[in-house]
């Protein structure tokens, strides 16, 4: 597990500071930049503006390029975004209107808008970022939300944005801005759990949310928008699987990809893992029709948090590693597995006890 | 709500066969005809036809622009010209029986590019917006103009981001510095092999050294670059079929497992001496006899084997945008995504437009790449190129699938109005999408193999053979 | 002429408006044979063929006929919208 907040000695600021930790002087050199001054085993002084920025880390850890956020009397700063790492993901709000029986992230009252941090910190990330922006609902601060996506894909050509959104908030006044942004530089991941609004509407636990999100999608298509659909199969919505494939096939054709993931265990996933986890690992049949219809009919598909062992040996290729790297672990039965540098492991809190029956070396 | 407009087909079983314009499609029966026809659907209708994209509500809702999406899809858009078929040379060092029309022998001057057509398709290939660029070098046999392609080439993996070249060449005398220009990574290697060594012979190489020779050479080609770099296509005589498994052996001793069958495209007078229909009939027969052996064939074979246009066609009814064969695209616009240059300069929209007007039929000139490039001739034809409202292809199922040739018809009819039915093209894809169907549908477990291997698929999915009943 | 020789076909009132074009159509797909009338429509078979069949296909023609003329402003429709019109 990588932690994201790194112990720092409180800076004398009264408003959130975004730095870009520098061991050597950037090429495009920016006001934000916190130059190396000294390394110890355990901590690194960095001088910004003439003051001292201490950040407590272990020797091993690569900070150059890194971008911090740090706030005012808080002994921990954020790490907006790492570098060295493929999994950059800024958490617009904890606030949702929406109530999913696996939600990983359950929501919360309070809102603190980061946007003009966040600006910056995407601004000076590594060139050709791709920076996942999730949430809670990132689009219930939408008009925000869109001012910072304006802002930062302007100024900086090369970066492209993962957006995590139910979908509930699409309107067509927005359709222009997000043409103007570039249909190109956004993928919207956004989750669809049923055929049926019954089914969708209870795993969300909200009414009405499928026929908003068809309405949405409905939107999405005319305006050529990229989407990833997203399927977290579980007990509820199983036995629906070959008709949901039936559902995309043929009313959500234009989307990127479709996603199958299996569950997270952790906030309301682990609350609810015993109502809701699916072992697909004895019983794959609904994910194969799934899979083989979408495929069929030129639908690319892909399973997210899939572990190699439990799927068929001919799906395996579609199940690329996609658990991000700081809440990944494996097994020790891992140890052996041949298949180990192309699985994508386990989340971090996964139970052994409670998940999958078919695991083992390949 | 409302039911998009579907066009269907009977079988002799008394099933029916239903798909609407964006290729959705389900089998049903002739009382579901019945009360589709006549405005009666009852609510299982309904539910099906909704559950199956094949209805809307409202103008704004999901269903219609995922409609619309998916037809959309269906229409072929030419991109800015990457693609040229280029001609260097007539000459040719074999003489086929079936390749009258645009061959002559090695020692005859006067059909070779010169300096000046060279310098002229350089100039044109300059100045095209495309930053990829696939070249295809045809004759006569090109390889006899190792110079001019060596110059093309390296023009080309200059100028563009991406190239890659094929060489149409018969394999039959291959130089070392020919070996050494075909053994670069982006150049790949396209031959004929008819069928087994004695049909090879009879239709190409004529004597037994020859045969020998060119089959060394093939060989050696694959040994030394892989059979993923060469391809061979079979060339096959109506009047003399060869049987499915002699094919299967020749093409499978060489490592190769995609067959592309071709018919003899005769020109002119040699078409005069078969009624076209009754050729088309024996065709699609022999065609069927061919996919019936694949399916035993692929059943129990390590490595399975596809015809290849059959292959395409499946892929077309399942999907859209499989725009990769120039004669079945809808629309098919002539003179935009891809040019044929000539021996002599002349400038055609397809190397069997450039055939066509060799034996005096048809002129599709259309200019010369030294003097300048007339598309105009191509517009007449390009306005009769899709094949959506055609008054005989508006109410075929297979319509979304299928595409249009209209140089074919012109070769074959001297009109490109003639009633599609009656067309040599429209037998023969009825037939092969009739196949596809069945196939699709069949119960037999060894189809079904075929089926999922053909569709790209891990396992053969029944929900593909929607019905309705 | 014998009556065998001739085939009646009775038009639901629903398609009667699109006999004229059914006729038309039909006899670009049948060149060999005559067709008139309207209720009923009466088709002269002139040798062997298949009764079955040859009404089978002149229904089938109605039904095509129909379809196309009623969904016609559909897909001009969709046509428009596809196109940006």
């Amino acid at each position: 597990m990588i932690d994201l907040r790194l112990k720092v000695d409180p800076l004398p600021i009264s408003e959130p500071l975004v730095v870009r930790l520098c061991d050597t002087a950037h090429p495009s050199p920016s006001e934000n930049d916190a130059h190396l001054v000294r390394r110890d085993a355990g901590s690194r002084e960095y001088d910004i503006w003439g003051f001292s920025l201490t950040v407590y880390v272990s020797g091993s850890e690569e900070l150059d390029g890194d971008l911090l956020l740090i706030l005012p009397r808080q002994p921990s700063a954020h790490r907006l975004i790492r570098a060295n790492s493929k999994h950059n993901t800024l958490l617009i709000t904890e606030q949702c209107d929406q109530l999913c029986v696996m939600c990983s992230q359950p929501p919360k009252k309070h809102h603190a808008d980061l946007f003009d941090e966040f600006a910056i910190a995407a601004k000076l990330a590594p060139r050709d970022a791709y920076i996942g922006i999730s949430g809670g609902e990132p689009m219930l601060h939408k008009q925000r939300l869109f001012e910072f996506l304006a802002d930062v894909c302007a100024s900086r050509q090369d970066l492209r944005f993962h957006i995590l959104t139910n979908g509930q908030h699409f309107e067509a006044s927005d359709l222009g801005l997000m043409d103007s942004i570039g249909l190109d530089r956004i993928l919207w991941g956004i989750p669809l759990y049923a055929s049926r609004p019954d089914i969708h509407d209870q795993i969300v636990g909200k009414a009405g949310a499928f026929a908003q999100l068809k309405d949405s999608l409905a939107m999405l298509t005319r305006l050529g928008a990229s989407v990833e659909l997203r399927t977290v199969v579980m007990k509820q919505n199983w036995n629906d699987l070959p008709q949901l494939a039936n559902f995309i096939i043929n009313q959500t054709p234009f989307i990127s990809v479709w996603a199958l993931m299996q569950m997270e265990r952790i906030g309301y996933g682990r609350m609810n893992w015993d109502k809701s986890f699916q072992d697909t690992s004895i019983d794959f049949r609904h994910l194969k029709s799934a899979i083989n219809l979408a495929k069929a009919k030129g639908i690319p598909v892909s399973m997210y948090n899939f572990p190699l062992c439990t799927v068929p040996a001919n799906y395996r290729s579609m199940a690329p590693s996609t658990i991000s790297d700081w809440k990944r672990k494996y097994l020790d039965l891992c140890q052996k597995c041949s298949a180990r540098s192309t699985c994508g492991g386990f989340f971090e809190w996964y139970s052994p006890s409670e998940g999958f029956v078919g695991l083992g070396a390949l | 709500m409302t039911v998009f407009p579907l066009k269907f087909r009977p079988d002799e079983n008394g099933t029916v066969l239903f798909a609407d314009d964006a290729g959705g499609y389900f089998r049903s029966d002739a009382d579901f005809l019945d009360r589709y026809a006549n405005d009666c659907l009852s609510l299982p209708d309904e539910s099906f036809l909704k559950a199956n994209g094949h209805s809307f509500d409202h103008r704004d809702d999901l269903s219609y622009a995922a409609f619309a999406y998916r037809w959309a899809r269906r229409l072929y858009a030419p991109t800015p010209l990457d693609y040229l078929i280029l001609v260097p040379t007539l000459r040719c060092n074999l003489a086929c029986g079936y390749c009258q029309v645009s061959r002559v022998n090695e020692g005859t001057p006067g059909f070779d590019w010169d300096e000046e057509t060279l310098a002229a398709v350089l100039r044109y290939v300059d100045g095209l917006t495309t930053t990829r660029m696939k070249i295809e070098f045809q004759g006569g046999e090109p390889l006899l103009q190792l110079d001019i392609l060596q110059r093309v080439r390296s023009f080309c993996r200059e100028r563009f981001q991406v190239a890659e070249f094929v060489v149409c060449t018969n394999l039959q005398t291959v130089s070392a510095e020919a070996w050494e220009f075909l053994a670069a990574p982006d150049t790949f290697i396209s031959t004929s092999l008819d069928a087994d060594a004695q049909t090879h012979q009879r239709q190409r190489t004529i004597t037994p050294e020859k045969t020998a020779h060119f089959a060394s050479n093939l060989r050696s080609a694959i040994d030394r670059f892989g059979s993923d770099k060469v391809s061979a296509l079979p060339t096959l005589d109506i009047r003399s079929l060869p049987s499915p498994g002699a094919v299967v052996n020749s093409f499978t001793s060489f490592g190769f497992r995609s067959i592309y069958l071709r018919p003899v495209n005769y020109q002119g007078f040699a078409r005069k001496r078969f009624a076209a229909k009754d050729t088309t009939a024996e065709w699609n027969a022999y065609h069927s006899s061919f996919i019936d052996f694949l399916v035993e064939h692929n059943w129990t074979a390590e490595l399975p084997i596809e015809e290849y246009y059959f292959v395409h066609c499946l892929r077309r009814v399942l999907q859209s945008r499989h725009n990769g064969h120039t004669d079945l695209r809808n629309p098919n616009i002539l003179g935009e995504g891809y040019l044929v240059v000539d021996y002599d300069g002349t400038v055609f929209p397809t190397d069997e437009a450039r055939m066509v007007t060799r034996i005096g039929q048809f002129d599709f000139g259309m200019g010369n790449i030294k003097t300048g490039i007339d598309r105009s001739k191509l517009d007449p034809l390009n306005a009769e190129s899709s094949n959506n409202f055609h008054p005989d292809c508006v109410h075929c199922p297979y319509q979304a699938y299928c595409g249009t040739d209209l140089v074919d018809d012109l070769s074959r009819y001297g009109r490109i109005d003639m009633p599609k039915h009656l067309t040599d093209f429209c037998q023969r894809h009825m037939h092969i999408f009739d196949k596809i169907f069945e196939m699709i549908y069949s119960a037999d477990v060894k189809v079904q193999k075929t089926v999922a291997i053909w569709a790209g698929l891990p396992e053969f999915e029944p929900a593909l053979a929607k019905v309705h009943q | 002429m014998s009556t065998e020789q001739m085939l009646y076909i009775d038009v639901q009132p629903a398609f009667l408006q699109f006999v004229p074009d059914v006729i038309s159509r039909f006899g670009y797909l049948h060149p060999g044979l005559r067709v008139t009338g309207q209720a009923p429509v009466v088709i002269f078979l002139n040798g062997t063929h298949d009764r079955a069949a040859i009404e089978r296909d002149f229904r089938f023609c109605l039904f095509r006929q129909k379809i196309y003329a009623e969904t016609l402003s559909l897909r001009s429709t969709l046509i428009d919208g596809v196109m940006g019109r």
